[in-house]
């Protein structure tokens, strides 16, 4: 069994008024602007059909960059594996971004962590 | 249209994570819409990039017929995106940790009304 | 919450495994599905069942502590700017493979098309996928500990009271 430590409440939360019907009602969206939002996600759904009939699955368009990378890895690089070329030779300096963003999320994490204690 | 069906998918779990993010309250479940968008970006990612009886771009003991292989590039730019996902997901969940922390609540409309 | 005998007992045989397994996974990166985020990956969800097996304080007494793993991570970046500086330094330009097929380590040519797979090809890219390999591990594994440590552990009296309190609420209704 595990407890978030500490209060659960903030000391806070007592002065402030206790939450009623009213304020739900309030804090939620009016109807016309749920009905607006929901409209709006079923127009993106349908715009995002649109690659659904215009790709075709299992018949890519013909692209240049793949082909040079499937028949040149080997020869270039020396790995037989193609994706693992790509990542770590032909974009290396996507990787090295990555593995920097995957260093300062981390650091985030340990700062964001060390005020509490 | 039966034969695009991982792009029918990509569109409704697209729609799906858009609900999630726009009419929910919770945060957790913010986050958890967040993470059905880029899994169906993934899913778009290796998708596009799928040959008919393509084989995977590796050449260690791959069948000597040579059929065409699916397309690698796509493939990196998932492994890209998952990485950065889960950076980006673990910073999230930390932030609603604090603020469960700070207001006792993961209620949007209810850390609003504690803040004021 | 202390988990009970076989919790505890198949952690400690599965552990090494999952470990053996990713450095696998990290090492033939370049020979077989896989790579340095993958293996990294896999090791960091060894981290996550040694944590859920043992408890928090017992993990940091005799596994490993955060400290260390900050280090490892470092490390690996490290290793990977170094190793991409190298290119420059001996070679012609930044991340230019200059171990490949030089005749050193890791630098046996390859044979082009379908072959067996030999480890020692490819020249630098096993030593990045080995650095991002344990940057991955140490980053993904401060991740957990982090977010385990903002979790307070209850201890064995606290489970058994909230227990009899939750029986006895049950009786009243």
């Amino acid at each position: 069994m595990l407890a978030v430590r500490g209060e659960r409440h903030s000391p806070n939360r007592g002065s402030v008024a206790p939450l009623n019907a009213g304020d739900m009602q309030q804090a939620h969206y009016p109807l016309p602007q749920k009905l607006g939002v929901i409209s709006l996600i079923i127009v993106v759904t349908l715009i995002l059909m649109l690659p659904a009939f215009s790709l075709s699955f299992g018949h890519p368009a013909a692209s240049a960059t793949d082909q040079y990378y499937i028949s040149h890895s080997q020869a270039n690089t020396g790995s037989n594996n193609v994706v693992t070329a790509i990542v770590f030779d032909f974009r290396g300096f996507d990787t090295l971004g990555e593995a920097t963003v995957l260093f300062v999320t981390v650091l985030g994490v340990a700062m964001l962590f060390r005020r509490i204690h | 249209m039966i034969a695009n069906l991982p792009f029918v998918a990509v569109a409704l779990l697209i729609g799906i994570a858009f609900a999630m993010i726009l009419l929910k309250y919770n945060m957790i479940k913010m986050i958890m819409g967040l993470g059905i968008l880029e899994g169906a970006v993934n899913l778009f990612l290796v998708a596009l990039g799928y040959r008919e009886s393509g084989i995977a771009p590796i050449f260690t003991n791959s069948p000597a017929n040579g059929s065409a292989m699916v397309m690698p590039t796509v493939q990196a730019l998932t492994l890209t995106n998952i990485v950065i996902g889960v950076a980006t997901m673990a910073l999230m969940l930390v932030f609603v940790m604090l603020v469960y922390k700070k207001y006792g609540t993961v209620d949007a409309n209810e850390m609003r009304r504690l803040r004021e | 919450m202390v988990t009970g005998l076989i919790g505890r007992t198949a952690g400690r045989l599965l552990v090494p495994g999952i470990f053996i397994f990713g450095f696998y996974i990290i090492t033939h990166g370049h020979l077989s599905p896989g790579g340095g985020f993958q293996g990294g990956a896999v090791i960091a969800t060894g981290v996550a069942l040694g944590l859920v097996c043992y408890n928090y304080r017992e993990c940091m007494e005799n596994f490993i502590e955060t400290k260390n793993l900050k280090l490892i991570e470092s490390a690996g970046l490290i290793l990977f700017i170094c190793t991409a500086l190298a290119g420059l330094v001996l070679a012609s330009s930044f991340f230019f493979n200059w171990l490949n097929a030089s005749g050193g380590l890791f630098g046996d040519p390859v044979a082009c098309g379908v072959n067996a797979g030999n480890i020692f090809t490819a020249g630098f890219i096993p030593v990045l996928n080995f650095a991002v390999g344990i940057e991955v591990f140490g980053g993904l594994s401060i991740v957990l500990l982090a977010m385990f440590a903002g979790l307070r552990e209850t201890t064995q009296e606290e489970d058994e009271r909230e227990a009899v309190n939750f029986v006895q609420t049950e009786k009243e209704k």
